[in-house]
């Protein structure tokens, strides 16, 4: 079987300052669960910095560019228990993980 | 904002560009690619768009500026790349984008590349036009 892999990362002094100026136009982009999985967190940027590198990093493991914010809202993470991500895209589920650090968030999705 | 001419508006889009990619304006031509030229990342063109949307005053539906509704359809996507169908469609809604370097290698994953500042410039004139008629 073969699987693909996609990996990105968002700067978070890019997403801070995104979350700042835009935190009322999140809904445009984002669905109700995963605005709440942002602002769960003490650090919303962060968390927005970790959605934002995880949809990208779907469109990577399908070698699609970047589809504007239709694209991003097809993509529906899904948080579970101890701020862990589903995902699901085009009727497929994708495995994701992540990690974050003072600097960057970085995000892992796997397909088959 | 809303009665601008396009010098106007170029010159607007320049410097949001600049601002939000954090680039000195000058860079920022008609013919700069937002990725390739200027590098975006996917956080940067929504920050785009709202910053368009707050200084022009204007919404900019999804799907409009940038193609993804032609990316989920079979007659204009095979195989990972664009058709000549598809690439007639791109150049209808941004005569103004690097079609015939794209159309060398029309991979989708490669689309990204072409966004340039004058396909924003083209776009927004012709939002407010609509918007002031």
């Amino acid at each position: 079987m073969r699987q693909s892999i996609g990996v990105d990362l968002v700067e978070i002094k890019k997403a801070r300052s995104f979350y700042a100026r835009h935190h009322r136009s999140l809904a445009d982009f984002f669905s109700a669960s995963e605005i709440a999985f942002l602002k769960k967190s003490p650090r919303p940027h962060e968390r927005l910095a970790v959605l934002l590198a995880a949809k990208e990093a779907v469109f990577k493991t399908l070698s699609l560019p970047w589809m504007g914010h239709s694209g991003f809202e097809s993509i529906r993470l899904v948080p579970g228990a101890r701020g862990r991500l589903g995902c699901f895209f085009r009727g497929r589920r994708f495995e994701l993980t992540y990690g974050v650090n003072k600097n960057y968030a970085v995000a892992q999705c796997v397909g088959t | 904002m809303i009665n601008n001419g396009r010098q106007d508006i170029e010159k607007t889009i320049r410097s949001i560009i600049a601002q939000a990619l954090k680039v000195d304006e000058s860079k920022a031509t008609l013919g700069s690619s937002l990725i390739k030229d200027l590098g975006a990342e996917s956080i940067d063109f929504l920050d785009i768009v709202f910053r368009l949307e707050k200084s022009f005053k204007i919404k900019i539906p999804k799907g409009e500026l940038f193609p993804e509704k032609l990316l989920t359809d079979a007659r204009f996507v095979k195989d990972g790349r664009i058709t000549g169908a598809g690439i007639e469609e791109l150049k209808k809604s941004s005569p103004n984008g690097q079609w015939d370097e794209f159309s060398k290698n029309p991979l989708v994953s490669n689309l990204g590349n072409i966004f340039t500042v004058g396909m924003i410039v083209d776009y927004i004139s012709e939002k407010l036009s609509t918007v002031n008629q």
